[in-house]
C-alpha cells in the first residue's frame, strides 16, 4: 500500500486538499493506522503552533498617536487659509498704514493747532472712530470672502460635476483677466549687510527693507518702509517714506509723506506730503510741499516748508522759508538771517528772551508768546448720551442676532478659542511650504469671488461683522461663566465684554481687530469641521 | 469629524492586532511599529473603499500582509523570497516522516515561539498567515503570489524546521 506524501497529509490536516487527492487520502486513512497517527500528530502540531502564536501577546504595548496623513482637502484648506493670511497681511498693511496712519495724520494736519492736546485727543478720537471703521470695513470684506469662498467650495464639493468645475474655472479665468489683484503686492528685502537699489532699478510695489545699511538710488513707485542703521535715499520714492535708523539721509524726492525717527536726519530733497521727524539732530534743507512737524534736540531748517512748521525741540534754527506759521515748543528759537516766515510765529512760552530774531529775518504776521493752557478739557464722545444709547442698541441688536444664529446653528456654540487658534494655525500651515503659485491662485480666486458677490457685500458686511463679534462673544461668555449657564446669559455677558472693550481708547481698535481675527479663525475651523464631517458621511 | 472619530476608534481597537501580525511577519518590533503605522495610513487613505459588510479585521489584515510581504521582498532583494517550489518539495519529501508528530510538551510555548521567530521568512510568513491570521491556502497563495501547492510545501517545511530546531534544543537542554 502506497502512503500519501507528507505534503498531501499536511494539506489534508489543514483541510486544504480538494477534489480527487482529498478523496484518495480520505479513503487511504480509513485503512491505514500509521497515516491516521500522522494526521493526528499534524493536528496537534497545528494546535500547538496556533496556541504559541496566540499566547505570545504584546506585553506593555503602547499605542502611538496616529499621525493622520494630510488630505487633499486639508491641503486645499491650508492653501485657502494661507491665501487669506497673506491677503490679510496686505490688507492690514493697506488699512493700518496707508489708510489709518496717513489719513489720520493728514486729518490731524488740517487742524489748526490751538494746542497740542487737542491734536492728540482729536487724533485719538479719529483713530477710534474712523480707524476701527476702516478695520471693520476691510475685515468685513475678508469675512465675506471667507463665507463666500466656503459656500462656493461646499457647493462645488457637494455637486462636483464637470459643469460646475468648468463654470468655476471659467469664472476664475474671466476674473483673473478682468480684474487685477486689488492690493498692491509687497516686496520685502532683508539682509544683514547692505541692501542697494541701483539707479537703474525700479520697484513697482511697496518696498519693505530691513538691513544694516540701505542705499536707494533707483525708484520706488509705492511706499518705502525701511529700517536700518544707515539709510540713504538718492533716488526717488513716489509713495510715502517711513524710515527708522541711526542716520537717515534723504537726497532724493519723496512723493508722499516722510515719517522718520533717527539719531540724525537730513532731508535735502523735495517732499510732496507732510513731514514728521523725530531725532537728536535734524536738518531740513529741501522743500516740503505741506506741513512739517519735528521733534528733537537740535533742529536746523534752511529749506522751504510750504505750510506750517511745528517743533518740539531744545533748539531750533531757522534760516529758510515758511509758507505759513511757526509753532514752537522750544527752549531756544533762533530766526537767522534769510529766515522768511509768511504767517505768525507762536512760541509756547512766556519767556520772551527765548527768541533770537536776526534783523534781516522777515516775519509776515505777528510774534506771540503763549503759555500752555492751564485747563484742558478735551471734547469727549464719552460725555455724549447718544453714544451710550448707540452702545445699548448695538448690544441689543447683537444679542438678538446672536441668539437666533446660535440657536439655528448649535455647532457654533461648541467653538472654543483653541479651535480658533487651530483655525489660524491651519491658515498658517501652508505659509511655509507653499508660497508662490497656490497663493497667487488663491488670492486671485478670492478677488474673483469678490466680483459676483460685490452686490451682496453690503448686506453680508453687517452679517460678517456681527458673526465674528457674536461668535467670539459667546466664546468669551462661556470662558467666564460656568458651563451650564444659559445661551442668552453667556452671549449677553460676552457681548458686553466685547462691545465695551472695543470702546477703549487706543486698544479698542486693536481688540476689535483681534476679535475679527479670532472670528475668522473660528470660521475656518468651523468650515473645516463641516467639510470633514460631510466627507465622512459620504465615505 | 465623524470619519476621523470612527477611524480613531478602529485604530485604538485594532492597533494591537495589526501590530501583532506585523511583528510576527517581520520578526522585529521596530520594523513592526513602522509597518503598523504605514498600514493604518494606507487604511486611512483608502477608508472610503472599505465596505462595511466586510469585517474590518479582514480588510486591514490584508493591507498588513501585503505591506509586510513587500517589506520582506525588499529586504531579501529578490523576488524569489519563497524559494523554488520543487526544490522545497524535494527536501520536504526527504525528511523523516516521524517529523509529523507533536512538537513538544504543551507548556513550552515560549520555546516554540522562539523557534518560530528563528524561522526563515519564507517559512515564517505562511505559517503566521495560516495559523495566526487563520488565512486560507488560497488567500495566502494570492497575497504571496505563489501557487497553492507551494503554500502547502512551505507550511510543511516550516513544521519540519520547527521540529528540527526544537529537537536540537531539547537535545542540548
Amino acid at each position: 500500500m502506497k502512503h500519501p506524501s507528507a505534503l498531501e497529509l499536511s494539506m489534508y490536516a489543514d483541510a486544504a486538499l480538494t477534489g480527487d487527492p482529498e478523496a484518495r487520502v480520505a479513503a487511504h486513512l480509513e485503512s491505514c493506522n500509521e497515516c491516521q497517527t500522522r494526521i493526528a500528530g499534524l493536528k496537534v502540531q497545528t494546535r500547538q503552533i496556533e496556541q504559541a502564536l496566540a499566547s505570545d501577546s504584546e506585553e506593555a504595548l503602547t499605542i502611538p498617536k496616529f499621525s493622520r496623513p494630510a488630505s487633499l482637502r486639508g491641503f486645499a484648506l491650508a492653501n485657502i487659509g494661507t491665501g487669506l493670511v497673506i491677503w490679510l497681511a496686505q490688507m492690514l498693511w493697506k488699512s493700518a498704514f496707508e489708510e489709518l496712519v496717513l489719513s489720520a495724520t493728514s486729518r490731524a494736519m488740517e487742524i489748526y493747532l490751538p494746542n497740542v492736546y487737542d491734536l492728540i485727543s482729536s487724533t485719538t478720537l479719529f483713530l477710534i472712530e474712523e480707524g476701527t471703521a476702516m478695520f471693520d470695513a476691510y475685515l468685513a470684506y475678508i469675512v465675506v470672502s471667507v463665507l463666500a469662498l466656503g459656500a462656493l467650495a461646499l457647493f462645488v464639493w457637494r455637486y462636483r460635476s464637470r459643469a460646475i468645475l468648468g463654470l468655476f474655472a471659467g469664472l476664475f479665468l474671466a476674473g483673473s483677466v478682468l480684474q487685477p489683484i486689488p492690493a498692491e503686492a509687497l516686496e520685502v528685502r532683508r539682509s544683514d549687510g547692505v541692501v542697494e537699489l541701483a539707479a537703474s532699478e525700479t520697484v513697482d510695489d511697496t518696498l519693505l527693507v530691513a538691513a544694516e545699511s540701505i542705499l536707494i538710488e533707483g525708484t520706488v513707485k509705492g511706499d518705502l518702509l525701511a529700517a536700518a542703521r544707515q539709510i540713504r535715499i538718492k533716488g526717488k520714492v513716489e509713495g510715502n517714506l517711513v524710515a527708522f535708523a541711526e542716520s537717515v539721509d534723504v537726497e532724493g524726492a519723496v512723493g508722499g509723506l516722510v515719517l522718520s525717527a533717527a539719531d540724525t536726519i537730513m532731508l535735502e530733497g523735495e517732499t510732496g506730503g507732510d513731514v514728521w521727524l523725530a531725532g537728536e539732530k535734524i536738518r531740513l534743507e529741501g522743500s516740503v510741499a505741506r506741513n512739517a512737524t519735528i521733534a528733537g534736540n537740535n533742529v536746523a531748517m534752511n529749506g522751504v516748508v510750504a505750510r506750517d512748521l511745528t517743533t518740539f525741540v531744545e533748539t531750533v534754527e531757522i534760516s529758510g522759508e515758511l509758507g505759513r506759521d511757526l509753532q514752537a515748543f522750544a527752549a531756544r528759537v533762533n530766526l537767522l538771517s534769510g529766515a522768511r516766515i509768511s504767517g505768525d510765529v507762536t512760541l509756547r512760552t512766556s519767556e520772551e528772551d527765548r527768541l533770537f530774531r536776526s534783523d534781516s529775518a522777515a516775519i509776515g504776521g505777528e510774534v506771540r508768546f503763549l503759555e500752555l493752557p492751564e485747563e484742558f478739557k478735551p471734547k469727549s464722545r464719552y460725555s455724549d448720551v447718544e453714544f451710550y444709547l448707540w452702545l445699548v442698541a448695538q448690544f441689543l441688536m447683537a444679542l438678538l442676532f446672536g441668539w437666533v444664529l446660535l440657536s439655528l446653528f448649535p455647532a457654533l456654540r461648541s467653538l472654543t478659542v483653541e479651535a480658533g487658534m487651530e483655525g489660524l494655525k491651519t491658515a498658517g500651515v501652508g505659509l511655509l511650504a507653499l508660497v508662490s503659485v497656490p497663493v497667487i491662485v488663491v488670492v486671485l480666486a478670492v478677488t474673483i469671488i469678490g466680483i459676483p458677490f460685490a452686490l451682496l457685500t453690503l448686506v453680508l458686511w453687517l452679517a460678517g461683522l456681527y458673526l465674528a463679534q457674536i461668535i467670539v462673544a459667546s466664546v468669551i461668555g462661556r470662558m467666564v461663566l460656568p458651563e451650564a449657564s444659559s445661551l442668552l446669559k453667556t452671549l449677553a455677558l460676552g457681548l458686553v465684554i466685547v462691545i465695551l472693550a472695543r470702546q477703549l481708547p487706543f486698544i479698542g481698535g486693536v481688540f476689535g481687530f483681534i476679535v475679527m481675527l479670532l472670528g475668522i479663525g473660528l470660521f475656518v475651523q468651523l468650515i473645516y469641521r463641516f467639510v470633514s464631517s460631510r466627507g465622512s458621511a459620504s465615505a | 469629524m465623524a470619519k476621523h472619530a470612527a477611524f480613531d476608534i478602529l485604530y485604538g481597537d485594532y492597533y494591537a492586532r495589526v501590530f501583532g501580525l506585523c511583528r510576527r511577519l517581520l520578526n522585529s518590533r521596530d520594523l513592526a511599529e513602522d509597518a503598523t503605522q504605514e498600514v493604518f495610513i494606507r487604511a486611512y487613505k483608502n477608508f472610503s473603499k472599505y465596505k462595511a459588510e466586510q469585517p474590518f479585521w479582514q480588510w486591514i489584515a490584508a493591507i498588513a500582509n501585503n505591506h509586510c510581504v513587500d517589506l520582506l521582498r525588499k529586504q531579501s532583494r529578490s523576488q524569489a523570497l519563497f524559494g523554488d517550489e520543487s526544490e522545497e518539495l524535494h527536501e520536504a519529501e526527504a525528511a523523516d516522516p516521524s517529523a509529523l508528530g507533536e512538537l513538544m510538551a504543551a507548556e513550552d510555548v515560549h520555546a516554540l515561539n522562539q523557534a518560530i521567530a528563528g524561522l526563515d521568512a519564507r517559512y515564517r510568513v505562511p505559517l503566521v498567515l495560516a495559523y495566526f491570521h487563520q488565512a486560507s491556502y488560497d488567500d495566502i497563495a494570492a497575497s504571496l503570489a505563489i501557487s497553492r501547492n507551494h503554500v502547502g510545501v512551505l507550511l510543511l517545511r516550516g513544521r519540519q524546521k520547527l521540529r528540527e530546531q526544537l529537537a536540537t534544543k531539547g537535545g542540548r537542554a
